[in-house]
């Protein structure tokens, strides 16, 4: 990467830290400049992709009389009443396009769900009680098993059941919390790797100078306010 | 009184959703043909899905532009970033091209991954302020979580192998039980789900209770 | 007036505590990257899963590298994506097809095959294929699994699938001997529904922390062999494959900083039940 790239992003990216220290117009610009590059992206990625699976082929087909790509105008012309979504009058239409995507969507959704989830778990949850371990696994499998279906509805018959499983998904949420902080920490140690080199780390002297002197010119306001 | 176009999106679902689900089951080479159509469609339709919050987003902020409302300059440079993409894009003709890696690579690239990992900043004080052992569920939690943080972080096994030892019998244990139960809910409720959207019988999906 | 002043310092610091802890983060993480200590790093036998069996793969095999990278991933995921390009690119004979399901994918997947040399070590179309975004999520992958060639025409670089002579021997998700995921979110699911069930391919993953807990399940049941998790996970591929790199050095930084953050919690707790014991009295 450039020097200039480099200077421009780590000046990015001290912007965006600016708000650990406190709501700044730093921050903000470099927030809607993210914004603003993400949408133009995901329009560019599109177009591109558009003119790739769909214009090409339909274009090929009326120069070759193939039906099968002279009907990419079905999609094309699906994605474009997909707008009609703004239209206060019109919105209906748009539903089509939607229910063309969904159904597809929930069709390959559902078949893979019902193998993966559901019957490949179940599947994977029939262990032969043999050992301490895998009764543990089975009887708790069950308890979370019940209370998430029951919650606190569940008969007195279920006894301690939900009540373990509470606590087997408390477990739970305690191992998602400890994943999440090592995610997070994984991001800022790779930003921090593009910030502790050179000509980047030049920049963060220049960024502490700045949040001292707003300390500075604000306590000042603050005394001066004060008398 | 519901529109025609409605009627119309959940009849389309309905066949869409039962062609692609027959088709996994019966092997005829039309059905296969006409599900590896529709498959594709829906994928052309979620390409052009992608303006769609580009367009929104640009009505609402060319209207904050115009009225000169608060932060109208942040609006500029939103817009302005949005345009220098789009030409850099369309210009080049291709998202390879050197100048629009350039950009890619020196915007979006840094602050994307500065916002994400902003969460570790804040979980840090809430650490120390919110997360709280108020009774025994919650410390529970908060145990498990520091013997997997030891067992994920290598200097647990350094400080002693028992504690990342105990780390993995609750990540064990979390695994074959509380995650495998969730994935399990997720399954049985999704599969629920679809089948009363495919069935018209879910109406959020197709515009809600508008009609 | 000198009881004042000390009172207020020691307010202005309790009303400044978020940027005290946030301070102490920063030097905890930065520290350890400007002089590394050197832990060792365990190897997870979630690591080892797909390790073994890229090791295991035969001249011939077909590779699936699925990518989902995107800027903020890229930190986590990126190393992992390299580390286990790297390797597949050292079996001989081994094809590789690079398939992207985000906007950002190609980006990182040409960086990863430039950083790596890809196209001067392998021939391109003949050892490795990189076939760019398909859009559409699961129905995109759905698409690739049923049928490559009626799906996508052009790769990345917009060459013809039909001239590229490793492209001709794949069709389906049957000529996939495994599929490597490199992904963050809910996609993971897409790769299971769409080439495991149906066609029983090989899967493993690539992941974030925050998606590992939901794969582990899928690990013990038997339906991937492999996981490999986070940064951490990098940086053990990395000291398999003998190739340290950002990865392993991030992991004394990770170290300092989960010691940090446990120090918090127990700091917090200790003071809150220290208040409330004073309170109750």
């Amino acid at each position: 990467m450039d020097t200039i790239s480099v200077l421009v992003s780590t000046a990015l990216i001290l912007m965006i830290y600016s708000i650990l220290y406190r709501e700044n117009p730093a921050f903000r610009l470099a927030e809607n400049i993210l914004i603003g590059a993400t949408v133009g992206h995901s329009i560019v990625v599109g177009v591109f992709q558009v003119r790739d699976l769909a214009l090409s082929k339909f274009i090929s087909g009326i120069q070759t009389g193939n039906i099968r790509d002279i009907a990419y105008i079905i999609p094309m012309t699906l994605g474009v009443l997909i707008y009609f979504q703004f239209s206060r009058r019109y919105k209906s239409i748009s539903r089509i396009s939607i229910a063309v995507m969904l159904g597809v969507g929930l069709a390959l959704s559902t078949r893979g769900l019902l193998f993966v989830n559901v019957i490949g778990q179940v599947k994977g949850a029939m262990l032969p009680l043999n050992n301490i371990k895998n009764i543990v696994y089975t009887f708790g499998l069950i308890s979370v098993l019940t209370y998430f279906i029951y919650e606190e509805r569940a008969s007195k018959m279920a006894g301690p059941l939900p009540k373990v499983g509470r606590y087997l998904l408390m477990l739970t949420m305690g191992a998602y919390f400890a994943n999440a902080i090592m995610g997070r920490l994984s991001i800022v140690i790779g930003t921090l790797n593009t910030l502790l080199m050179s000509p980047s780390c030049y920049l963060i002297p220049v960024a502490l100078l700045l949040i001292v002197a707003d300390l500075f010119i604000r306590t000042k306001v603050a005394k001066v306010s004060k008398t | 009184m519901v529109s025609i176009w409605r009627r119309a999106a959940e009849v389309i679902l309905f066949i869409v959703a039962v062609t692609m689900l027959v088709d996994f089951v019966v092997e005829m080479d039309m059905l296969q043909n006409v599900a590896t159509d529709l498959n594709r469609w829906a994928t052309i339709i979620a390409a052009f899905a992608l303006g769609l919050g580009a367009y929104s987003l640009l009505t609402r902020h060319i209207r904050i532009i115009s009225r000169k409302s608060e932060g109208w300059p942040y609006s500029i440079a939103m817009i302005g970033t949005m345009t220098v993409f789009l030409l850099t894009g369309f210009i080049t003709r291709s998202i390879t091209s050197d100048q629009y890696n350039w950009i890619y690579s020196t915007i979006i690239q840094p602050i994307s991954s500065t916002m994400y990992g902003m969460n570790a900043f804040f979980i840090a004080s809430a650490s120390y302020r919110a997360f709280r052992a108020r009774n025994w569920e919650a410390a529970l939690l908060l145990v498990a979580a520091i013997f997997i943080m030891l067992k994920n972080a290598p200097i647990g096994g350094v400080i002693s192998p028992t504690l990342p030892a105990i780390g993995k019998v609750f990540w064990d244990l979390a695994g074959a039980t509380g995650m495998r139960g969730i994935l399990i809910g997720i399954g049985i409720g999704t599969l629920a789900l679809s089948l009363r959207i495919i069935l018209a019988q879910e109406k959020t999906p197709l515009g809600g209770a508008e009609e | 007036m000198r009881s004042e002043q000390k009172l207020s310092l020691s307010k202005s610091l309790g009303r400044a505590y978020r940027q005290i802890i946030y301070l102490l983060l920063f030097i905890s993480l930065s520290i350890p990257l400007i002089k590394p200590i050197g832990l060792p790093v365990p190897i997870h036998e979630t690591t080892l899963g797909v390790y073994n069996t890229i090791e295991a793969l035969e001249p011939g095999d077909v590779v699936v590298m699925a990518s989902n990278i995107g800027a903020a991933i890229a930190s986590e995921v990126y190393p992992q994506y390299i580390a286990v390009l790297e390797h597949v690119l050292r079996k001989d004979g081994v094809k590789i097809l690079l398939v992207d399901h985000s906007t950002e994918a190609p980006i990182w997947t040409e960086k990863a095959l430039e950083e790596l040399n890809a196209y001067e070590r392998k021939s391109y179309g003949e050892d490795f294929v990189h076939i760019g975004f398909i859009p559409g999520g699961e129905s995109g992958i759905a698409g690739i699994c049923r049928d490559i060639h009626s799906l996508i025409q052009v790769d990345y670089h917009g060459y013809s699938l039909s001239e590229l002579p490793m492209m001709a021997e794949i069709r389906d998700a049957t000529d996939f001997t495994i599929v490597i995921d490199f992904s963050a979110s809910a996609d993971t699911q897409f790769w299971l529904n769409q080439a495991y069930a149906p066609y029983g391919t090989r899967v493993a993953f690539g992941l974030t922390a925050v998606k590992v807990p939901d794969a582990v399940a899928y690990y013990t049941a038997g339906q991937i062999f492999g996981i490999i998790e986070s940064l951490k996970g990098a940086a053990e591929y990395e000291i398999l494959i003998k190739r340290p790199g950002i990865a392993a050095k991030g992991m004394d930084a990770q170290s300092i900083a989960h010691l940090l953050y446990i120090g918090l919690i127990v700091v917090g707790n200790i003071i809150f039940f220290v208040s409330k014991t004073q309170r109750k009295r």
